[in-house]
């Protein structure tokens, strides 16, 4: 199931894939840039550095990607809280430094609106600040669009933040007609700059509103780990991941908005996060896989499912717990007891990774179903398939007042 | 995560132990872990960089910073190899194209009149014809184990072990699309079983295993009937019906041998009515392949007629006197057991089967003659699965349960899960053929899906697996255009993710977005191209593809820079290069306006070249002629008005005549003024000129005014 594809250099401390998967970009402690090709662009099977810079003195924290509709670029966050831009027309050079003694930039992420590229970058002073490319063949020339602080009434402000971490996701949509709109959360030490906002460029005043608040009422101080848009491929509604420490929390984001200019949201489901930061949450191509990764070291795979009876989202989950081989060689006790539990890990997991929908189907077409079983259907994560079948049988003849469960249904448990 | 890898894993680990499935990723990275970065690559496919925590001084210096790992998802069981799976995904297309085509072209007939017309077919005879290439793409049918004639004692033929997706596949063909063989199903689940039954060997002990054991143990055995396993097979394969091997078993029998005949004359005359028997058991098919025993009868009423006379016959048997004079014990008792099979005999059926599915074919074998169609066939199975219970659970008794009990969505989901979202996809034509209730459960749209159906949100599913691998994203357009409501939206992310450095692979994604009418995302996709090659250099292609983009924004600001450099001095060099290059985009340059300016400006330039002092010439009246057309055209930005017209003052202040009659100078002048008022404005560009500049135009344009206003006079 796995392959390796790429030997990272000593002391990498971060890394990033380009639009096509085609190109890696690291960046490491000794502010080093290096950048992986694989010398067959078709096959990509394996990648070999290509080219290394020295982009700064310090460790490079950050390294993104420019839309590849503005040439082959990559933004660089550095520990000193500086932000460049390097392009690589043959070699990489420096196309643009910004750079501010009184704040350090966090988090950056590119915008590619139809007319002009965007540039969010939140600060630690909890500042964002939105930036557009004046010339679409240069990376040189940014105007500085917008500054605001991350809260949801403009009126008031707040001096003296301190932002230990933030994260930026725009929304993937490409169309024409779409307004540019991105997501952002904080980690600070002020409350209500944490909680994720939706920004939206409003065209007619020329100036970027918040059009909804991701938060609970209860929960707006929490701080944010991270922020990741779902692609839309067809849906009515948006779709958003936040993760903060009570777990990663999935937002529906209607399209039309009421008389204030806001969207209606609504929390569909809450999955488990990492039992601390959570580093990284990615959505698949179709907005219906979310891939997470944080402090405990795991890969989380959490797999959308149908709505259920009881009107809750439920999510496969598939944890990818990293074993290094020799590791896994000495019958290390940890990594026993996972492969006890999740029995036949090679087989099983592949194959059931799809498996879910139909039986959150059959479930919602069944009428009979109430009381036990339901405290089944709450729970966010996955639960296995044939051990829900079962519990369902065991409803079903407790309704009809047949005792006897079907054996073979208990043997396929067992093997789960 | 700090310090020890492993202590932080466990944490989260046992919080969801029982309910997430937890995979060992192996990246052979030494611990300490100080960071894991992910990224969603082609498809289902994950990168995981799994970074190492930096060395500290002291430490070898030669160890790797950590490695990058590619996670399939949702990738096969192993069963078939990534080739053979490749070949299966290709030659699946057509089938399943040709069965869309073929469902819109009927669709649109029945719209167009409500009676069928005479030459109508059924679509489940389509559904067929679709199930059966699909079926031969999976292998061919195995024959079942049978006798091989060359060596008489090699009772199982050597096969190559079918696959289980094929078995899966035959039995969804089996119950969902062959309407026309529903009346002889169980005579078809013996045939399935017979090709398939040595898939089950796996998890458990099957006749097929006990064959198999039995084979090696044969050709050893000097006295065959002497031996108890020998008469417990020969029950076996009686049982699940595999009748040709029985006889040829029995044909084994010692008192078949010359010298022993005259001893055992009686015993073998037994063994011989047996055998007989056996190969004249009535069946309720059409009929059966060359070398297969029994006797075919389509019709049930001749069926029942030939089974009540088969049995009368075995009961007849059964009591007749010559079993108190046959000497030799197991022979008697073994065809004894043999007799209480055929007539059905629960215990003796129950002793002689082992997994349950060979109980069950047994039921229908001698128990059931006369089932049809799936009355109670679920309850019965549900009985032998209770008296023969399974160590563990197979996908493909999963599938078949979920079939028998007539639920759809366990079907499907047994498919899925078993199968994977190849079969899932492809086996729901099958589930729909002529199937009302699973046809409104698969096509109806559901919100909490995002508005798609099952059947859609399948197809795609499975195109994002095709789209994870190099060799199979071609195809993924196909299934995703069957989806009606996201498959577009998925297929413009796919090809926006395709990269557009290699030339070959840009004009085939053009194309598939040509095919399919995705004009924004071909212009994207140009768009990114032009961009790069603009970016290394290759100024003319990244033109071309700019162009073909209709990015009006970066061209015009191409031509800018076109102009600057053009514009900076008439005889210099760069301007040749430049000229070239506005050449070489020829008539092709029409498509933007940016361009199109730059390309008059050239012949402008060109023309102002050629004048020499003083002299009116068609140079001259050319110069002019082009100065109006540019000025003229909208194309024109405002910001190059002034240095056109400062070009042109030696054409303005000219001594021999006014070049430019009365209405053509008030039209310079109108611009003029525009271009005064446009200087308030706030996205105004200074151009790069002399501060007198525009009092000399503005003063050079009145004296040809008045001038041209005498000599019109």
């Amino acid at each position: 199931m796995e392959k390796p594809i790429a030997t990272l250099d000593k002391d990498t401390t971060c890394s990033s894939w380009n639009y096509s998967g085609q190109r890696l970009a690291t960046g490491s402690l000794h502010g080093t840039l290096a950048v992986f090709d694989s010398p067959d662009p078709a096959s990509s099977s394996s990648f070999s550095s290509t080219s290394k810079t020295r982009v700064h003195d310090d460790a490079v924290l950050k390294v993104v990607w420019v839309p590849p509709e503005y040439g082959d670029a990559v933004a660089c966050v550095c520990k000193d809280g500086s932000l460049s831009l390097w392009e690589e027309p043959l070699q990489w050079k420096l196309c643009k430094s910004f750079k501010n003694k009184s704040t350090q930039v966090l988090d950056v992420q590119f915008g590619a609106c139809s007319t002009s590229l965007k540039m969010v970058a939140a600060c630690s002073d909890g500042l964002v600040k939105v930036y557009e490319l004046l010339d679409p063949l240069e990376l040189k020339n940014w105007q500085l669009q917008a500054e605001f602080q991350n809260v949801i009434d403009s009126v008031s402000t707040f001096a003296k933040a301190s932002c230990l971490s933030a994260s930026i996701s725009w929304n993937p949509q490409k169309g024409e007609s779409q307004e540019a709109s991105f997501v952002l959360g904080f980690n600070s030490n002020t409350h209500q700059l944490n909680s994720s906002k939706v920004w939206e460029f409003d065209q007619a005043h020329n100036r970027w509103v918040p059009v909804a608040e991701l938060a609970l009422p209860a929960d707006k101080g929490d701080q944010v780990y991270s922020v990741a848009w779902a692609p839309n491929i067809g849906r009515s509604y948006e779709v958003i991941a936040v993760s903060t420490d009570k777990g990663i929390a999935i937002w529906h984001i209607g399209s039309n908005p009421d008389l204030d200019g806001r969207l209606s949201v609504e929390n569909v489901a809450l999955l488990s996060g990492h039992g601390g930061e959570v580093w990284q949450m990615e959505w698949d191509m179709c907005g219906m896989t979310l891939a997470t990764t944080g402090s405990d070291g795991i890969v989380r795979c959490q797999i959308f499912e149908l709505r259920l009876v009881d009107a809750s989202y439920t999510f496969e989950d598939i944890i990818m717990k990293n074993v290094p081989t020799d590791l896994a060689a000495t019958a290390d006790p940890v990594s026993l007891n996972i492969t006890n539990i999740a029995a036949g890990p090679m087989a099983s997991v592949p194959a059931g990774l799809y498996a879910k929908v139909h039986y959150g189907t059959s479930l919602s077409n069944v009428d009979w179903l109430h009381g036990g079983a339901e405290s089944l259907l709450s729970l966010t994560n996955l639960f296995i398939v044939l051990g829900l079948r079962q519990a369902l049988r065991r409803a079903k003849d407790a309704k009809q007042g047949t005792p006897n469960a079907v054996h073979g249904i208990k043997e396929e448990k067992s093997s789960i | 995560m700090s310090g020890d890898t492993n202590g932080g894993a466990l944490v989260a680990y046992t919080a969801d132990a029982n309910k997430a499935i937890v995979y060992p990723l192996r990246h052979g990275v030494k611990p300490p872990i100080s960071r894991l970065a992910i990224s969603w690559s082609r498809g289902n496919t994950l990168r995981v960089s799994v970074m190492r925590k930096p060395s500290t001084s002291g430490d070898s210096g030669d160890e790797d910073g950590g490695k990058v790992v590619e996670v399939k998802l949702g990738n096969g069981d192993g069963e078939i190899s990534d080739v053979l799976w490749r070949r299966i995904a290709y030659g699946s297309v057509s089938p399943f194209a040709l069965l869309q085509s073929r469902r819109n072209s009927v669709s649109s007939l029945s719209k167009m009149s409500f009676n069928s017309s005479p030459y109508h077919v059924e679509w489940w005879e389509y559904v067929l014809e679709y199930s059966k290439d699909i079926n031969s793409l999976l292998g061919n049918r195995q024959s079942p184990p049978c006798l091989l004639i060359e060596d008489p004692k090699a009772i199982l033929k050597k096969i190559e072990k079918p696959t289980c997706l094929k078995a899966a596949w035959e039995l969804m063909e089996l119950f969902y699309a062959d309407k026309l063989s529903q009346a002889w199903l169980p005579e078809l689940l013996v045939d399935w079983l017979a090709d398939y039954d040595n898939l089950l060997s796996g998890t458990q002990v099957t006749v097929h295993l006990k064959l198999l054991d039995f084979q090696k143990d044969i050709v050893s055995l000097q006295v065959i009937e002497d031996h108890p396993k020998f008469w417990e097979v020969v029950s076996s394969a009686l049982a699940v019906g595999w009748l040709e091997i029985v006889v040829k078993l029995l044909r084994l029998h010692g008192s078949y041998q010359f010298d022993q005949l005259g001893n055992r004359e009686i015993e073998n005359g037994l063994v011989e009515t047996v055998a007989v028997l056996i190969s004249k058991m009535p069946r309720m098919r059409p009929e059966l392949e060359a070398g297969k025993l029994g006797e075919c009868f389509k019709d049930k009423p001749d069926f029942i007629k030939a089974w009540e006379k088969w049995r009368t016959q075995i009961t007849k048997l059964e009591c007749s006197p010559y079993w108190v004079q046959c000497v030799h014990h197991q022979t008697r008792e073994g065809l004894r057991n043999m007799l209480q099979i055929m007539l059905g005999n629960i215990n003796s059926l129950c002793t002689a089967t082992c997994h349950w599915i060979e109980l069950y074919i047994s039921h229908f074998l001698y128990v059931r003659p006369f089932t049809a169609g799936l009355e109670s066939m679920y309850s019965l199975a549900q009985k032998c699965i209770q008296s023969k219970p399974m160590a563990s659970s197979h996908r493909l008794m999963g599938l078949l349960i979920g079939i028998l009990s007539e639920n759809i969505e366990v079907v499907l989901a047994e498919c899925s899960k078993g199968f994977g979202p190849w079969m899932v996809t492809h086996a729901i034509e099958l589930l729909t053929a002529g199937n009302d209730q699973a046809d409104t459960l698969l096509h109806e749209e559901r919100h909490n899906l995002g508005g798609i159906s099952m059947e859609e949100l399948h197809r795609l599913v499975y195109a994002q697996v095709l789209s994870s691998h190099a060799l199979t994203w071609q195809i993924a357009p196909i299934y995703l255009t069957s989806c009606m409501q996201q498959g577009m939206g998925l297929l413009e992310i796919l090809l926006y993710k395709q990269p557009v450095y290699n030339n070959q692979l840009l004009l085939k994604n053009i194309e598939i977005c040509r095919l399919y009418e995705l004009d924004i995302v071909s212009s994207n996709i140009m768009k990114i191209a032009g961009m790069y090659h603009w970016k290394h250099g290759k100024k003319g292609s990244g033109i071309f593809w700019l162009q073909q983009a209709r990015d009006e924004v970066r061209l015009n600001r191409i031509a800018q820079q076109m102009f600057d450099s053009v514009g900076k001095s008439i005889s210099d060099e760069s301007f040749r290069q430049w000229e070239g290059l506005i050449q070489l985009l020829g008539s092709e340059s029409k498509a933007v306006g940016g361009l199109e300016f730059l390309h008059k400006y050239r012949d402008f330039k060109k023309s102002l070249l050629q004048i020499h002092d003083g002299k009116t010439t068609e140079a001259t009246r050319q110069a002019v002629e082009s100065l109006i057309s540019l000025m003229k055209n909208p194309s024109t930005p405002p910001r190059f008005w002034l240095p056109l017209l400062y070009d042109s003052l030696k054409l303005l202040n000219w001594q021999e005549r006014p070049l430019l009659n009365a209405s053509q100078t008030s039209l310079l002048l109108n611009k003029l003024q525009e271009l005064s008022m446009a200087k308030l404005r706030p996205d105004f560009v200074e151009a790069d000129l002399p501060p007198q500049a525009l009092s000399s135009v503005r003063l050079a344009l009145a004296t040809n005014l008045g001038r041209s206003i005498l000599e019109e006079q």
